[in-house]
């Protein structure tokens, strides 16, 4: 399992202490960056980083590429919020790109093309 | 471990005050003068504290006294000690005294912890507040105007969108792009727009500091930390808790610079030079830089994993060549500007000048389009920039590169001539641009003397102020 760590912006306070304490379904979106790396330099821990500054992190079991190919993007992820060594960790469920965003990267995809 | 040294033999306050300060400081407790000055010689304590009595007994003399005297051999060995008088309360007057010659306050006999923690921490602030104070004495923040951000480019306007994007975050931010770009105006639009708007924006010249002081700059120093350090002195990164550093040429700064720098990204905690603490900081980090970091890091110029960690946000700002859509903006905002600062009302800038604007390269970007704007409007008497305002070669050079055939009617070393001066013009400008307009550093990586390079200057009529 590749564990990824996630910076998130939080939407909605209520609905992440109800998360916390139960199985449901925390969403919350931000901006993708790298949070680790390996000695090679490949990120190996991605971080969401959220306009209050919170950060979380999120454990992945695959779409590790896909996310990859998001960094600096404006990402919403849905999960598990859990806590663990202090950490507020998010168990990744879903994402999505946030609208503004998936304009600039469509254009750029159409620029690299 | 930091410590406390009290001088007195009144046993309830030797005993709550060891109470009070520990575990957290080791406190030692003595009751004579020798000892004082020994144990006080020995090392810097946080806080000494001494009895009045025995602050008198170090010049014991009839009538009033003199505490500037008695408080010498403290100062001689630690000038900026905190050192608190210990007084009873008909001695008040005499503490009073004692603190207008040199200590720092006085507590009075029975002492209260209310009193005792409100007597530290208001040291502990004056601290903070001269360090602060010193910082701002040494670079005062010009507020500029944001308008420079402005676009109608583009290429500009999708980078614009990727800083108002990551302002509100906490996220680190790398800002690469030419000299000249405005990578510090940009660095300082994204604090304005972050949760740390209220809390201070500390820019730091990374590269404008010598390699010596550069880590005491950023991580301050201990008192005794080096030769001439006879304060304790809080760096940058301190005094930008909870706000912004900005550091600017971060590719210049030293390899253990760098490790302490790598340690705040990761756990945010530093060492003050000469310091055994770890000090905690929550300060965001954007750093800049015109130099290839990736490059630098691949020739082991520059920490790999700083330069991953500096880089998780990169932010390009691109040169104003690429933009000059916005050309005509900037000079709008430059005249505004200045119209502001100056008794003069310049409206417009002649078409001609425009032109050659768009024309022209910008080495040194819009800094340079800004010094160039700003002499012309010293020089400017009508209410438009006219031409005339201008460098000549502005209008000459540039357009005879890009417009102007040779002509095959030029003799063959006519033509080589002047392509010559049209590279040795171009080469200079650049490397001025790059050195910020620094004679000895452009001799020096042109590989001439500073005295060649002036004469190439006057006949290219190129100008040092030009790329600052």
């Amino acid at each position: 399992m590749i564990s990824i760590s996630v910076r998130l912006i939080s939407r909605d306070e209520s609905m992440k202490r109800r998360s916390k304490r139960s199985n449901e379904l925390f969403t919350v979106s931000g901006i993708l960056l790298p949070m680790d790396w390996d000695e090679d330099g490949h990120v190996t821990v991605l971080a969401l980083s959220g306009i209050d500054e919170k950060e979380y992190q999120i454990e992945v079991k695959d779409k590790k590429t896909e996310l990859l190919a998001l960094l600096q993007k404006e990402v919403e992820v849905t999960g598990l919020l859990r806590e663990r060594a202090g950490n507020s960790v998010i168990i990744l469920n879903n994402y999505r790109m946030c609208k503004r965003n998936r304009k600039n990267h469509d254009s750029d995809r159409r620029e690299r093309r | 471990m930091k410590s406390v040294l009290i001088a007195s033999d009144n046993q309830l306050a030797c005993q709550l005050m060891q109470e009070y300060f520990s575990p957290e400081y080791r406190v030692e407790v003595v009751s004579d003068t020798d000892s004082c000055l020994m144990e006080f010689r020995k090392k810097r304590h946080e806080f000494t504290f001494i009895d009045l009595d025995l602050l008198r007994a170090f010049r014991p003399q009839k009538g009033r006294h003199d505490y500037k005297k008695a408080l010498e051999p403290f100062r001689q060995t630690f000038p900026a000690a905190e050192i608190i008088v210990l007084s009873s309360q008909e001695m008040i007057r005499e503490a009073v005294n004692a603190v207008k010659a040199g200590a720092s306050d006085y507590l009075t006999y029975p002492i209260h912890r209310d009193e005792l923690r409100y007597v530290t921490e208001s040291i502990g602030e004056s601290i903070q507040l001269r360090s602060e104070l010193n910082y701002f004495r040494e670079s005062f923040l010009e507020k500029e105007s944001l308008e420079i951000i402005q676009t109608i480019s583009p290429v500009a306007r999708g980078i614009f969108d990727k800083v108002l994007s990551v302002a509100p975050t906490k996220s680190t931010v790398l800002l690469t792009g030419e000299t000249g770009t405005g990578k510090g105006l940009v660095a300082k639009f994204i604090h304005l727009n972050s949760q740390r708007k209220n809390a201070q924006f500390i820019s730091v010249h990374c590269g404008a500091i010598p390699d010596t002081l550069l880590e005491s700059e950023l991580f301050g120093h201990e008192k005794g930390a080096f030769t001439g350090a006879d304060r304790r002195k809080l760096g940058k990164f301190e005094i930008a808790n909870k706000g912004t550093i900005f550091l600017d040429e971060v590719g210049t700064i030293t390899p253990s610079a760098q490790i302490k720098l790598l340690r705040i990204l990761q756990d945010r905690t530093f060492q003050r030079v000469g310091g055994e603490i770890d000090v905690e900081t929550d300060v965001r980090i954007i750093a800049a830089t015109n130099a290839d970091l990736k490059k630098l890091a691949n020739d082991g110029l520059f920490r790999s994993d700083l330069y991953y960690r500096l880089s998780v946000f990169p932010i390009e700002i691109p040169p104003l060549r690429e933009r000059r859509e916005d050309i005509s903006l900037l000079v709008k905002f430059f005249l505004k500007r200045m119209n502001q600062s100056y008794s003069k009302e310049i409206g417009d800038v002649h078409p001609k000048v425009m032109q050659a604007f768009q024309q022209y390269t910008w080495p040194g970007n819009i800094r340079e389009l800004e010094n160039l704007i700003e002499r012309a409007y010293i020089l400017e008497t009508s209410s438009v920039l006219t031409p005339e305002s201008f460098p000549r070669e502005l209008f000459t050079s540039e357009h005879s590169r890009n417009q102007t055939p040779l002509g095959a009617s030029l003799t063959l070393a006519e033509v080589r001539r002047r392509s010559v001066e049209n590279i040795e013009r171009h080469y200079l400008r650049e490397l001025l641009a790059l050195t910020k307009g620094k004679i000895k550093k452009t001799a020096e990586a042109a590989g001439i003397t500073t005295r060649q390079l002036n004469k190439l200057m006057n006949k290219y009529s190129l100008q040092k102020e030009d790329f600052k």
